[in-house]
């Protein structure tokens, strides 16, 4: 889930961070996922985004 | 050997590491050198290190499709864009570097009225900037490119499009060691195969760079980073707003007869040229999904593949070749990030999202200038990272090519 880092302070400065910068991580992500031509779900999936691999 | 081959072979790489650099670059694309290159001809400031993870151009510089045009849709970036054009026009004049340089034309084109009506206001408001791009209908398309069916094989019937005429293409190593070569010969130094670990700061000042082979001091650091700038930012503490996905582009066969020009869809959203080796060179979208993997897909060839039968049916006959990934620093708003990054003498060049390679030129001399005299140029001043805080963003997804 996108979260604002504690340094950014203020109503305003938080909200923008929130909408507008990413932590965009070459590393383990957790995702929602919807399984579109399948069973037609949602599920939480934790990907490593260098490899593209699912982890259990 | 031709004559640019051979003077590449005088090329003084350097071995020692100063302690102190003016200005250290990281990343040694095609933006990182040719801000080198505008602060070495242009200002005078030599004492300048690019550091580069891998080879130079290894990167995205190394992985687009190497098309020059300027069709943008927002007047900032048809400014800019053609700004870099006219410089690339002129580069290998001023390098004595032979980079393939060719002016081909791109048309893109359109297969319902609402594309046709995107096309209509990309020609107006190029052609108001003074940028040559004219609305063709599906005949005249076919007389500019006779390879074209105007049918779409059924399905995608080309009712026109843009033809944008100063589009061009170069060849992409050739840029970088042009590039190189005129930073090196003034006296930039230029490190191969080393990577940036973190940043040495004094409070809220970046004063150095740490590198897996020293810690060099900075009076100015440049982020020219491409397909990892977020993971980079981070040592600074700094986010962006950047996403990193994956795109792949292929190459095939040679094919006997000359496609002159590019060509595109900005519906089907493919493009494909010819490159100098006859092989027809060819992309499309980015992946959905955001991404370091630099995995290809027997999906996204089947895609494209499919796509370019519908306008260009020769391609039948051909087979992929080679086939590559890259990583797109895409912004949240498809359009570039160039200046001050809010971090003292910290700036940054990204966001060049589906690749920046036709702005190489012109994004080095204006973050150059930027460097070397602390005023943001007015040029650049539109894609300053502070308009996401200031609601002035530059929303151009369809100038992209991609999406």
């Amino acid at each position: 889930m996108p979260h604002v880092p504690d340094h950014v302070v203020g109503d305003e400065e938080r909200n923008l961070d929130y909408v507008w910068f990413l932590d965009n991580d070459a590393d383990v992500i957790g995702e929602r996922w919807f399984h579109e031509a399948g069973c037609r779900r949602w599920s939480t999936i934790r990907r490593d985004t260098r490899t593209d691999t699912i982890q259990t | 050997m031709n004559e640019f081959v051979e003077t590449l072979l005088d090329l003084k790489w350097p071995t020692e590491m100063k302690r102190h650099y003016d200005v250290v670059i990281i990343g040694g694309g095609g933006h990182g050198l040719s801000t080198a290159y505008y602060l070495a001809t242009r200002h005078g400031i030599t004492n300048v290190a690019v550091i580069e993870r891998d080879y130079i151009g290894s990167g995205n510089t190394g992985r687009n499709t190497t098309i020059i045009r300027s069709n943008y849709g927002v007047p900032e970036s048809v400014r800019f864009y053609d700004h870099s054009l006219r410089l690339y026009n002129t580069l290998e004049a001023e390098t004595g570097c032979w980079i393939m340089h060719a002016t081909k034309g791109i048309i893109w084109l359109a297969h319902s009225e609402s594309g046709m009506r995107s096309e209509r206001a990309r020609c107006l408001l190029n052609q108001a900037m003074g940028v040559d791009t004219q609305l063709i209908d599906g005949a005249e398309a076919k007389q500019i490119c006779p390879q074209l069916d105007v049918s779409g094989g059924g399905r995608y019937p080309v009712l026109g499009g843009s033809y944008h005429v100063p589009g061009a293409s170069a060849r992409h190593d050739r840029v970088v060691w042009a590039l190189a070569q005129g930073s090196m010969r003034l006296g930039v130094d230029v490190f191969q195969h080393t990577a940036v670990t973190g940043f040495e700061m004094a409070g809220d000042t970046v004063v150095g760079v740490q590198t897996n082979k020293g810690n060099i001091s900075a009076g100015h650091v440049v982020m020219a980073v491409g397909g990892n700038v977020s993971e980079v930012a981070k040592h600074a503490r700094l986010r962006l707003p950047i996403r990193t996905h994956p795109l792949q582009a292929f190459v095939t066969n040679g094919y006997a007869q000359g496609l002159h020009c590019i060509v595109s869809s900005t519906e089907l959203l493919f493009y494909v040229s010819q490159t100098a080796r006859g092989q027809l060179l060819m992309g499309a979208e980015y992946e959905a999904q955001t991404s370091y993997s630099q995995q290809n897909t027997w999906r996204s060839f089947q895609s494209v593949a499919a796509k370019c039968r519908y306008l260009l049916p020769f391609v039948n006959n051909l087979k992929i070749l080679r086939q590559w990934t890259g990583r797109c620093d895409v912004s949240l708003d498809f359009t570039p990030i160039i200046g001050p990054t809010g971090i003292d003498n910290l700036s940054i060049t990204t966001g060049w999202g589906t690749w920046g390679f036709k702005a190489i030129p012109a994004g080095g001399e204006q973050l150059a200038q930027y460097v070397a005299t602390g005023v943001v140029p007015e040029m650049i001043q539109p894609f300053a990272i502070d308009r996401f805080r200031r609601d002035h963003v530059l929303a151009d997804q369809g100038s992209t090519g991609t999406k």
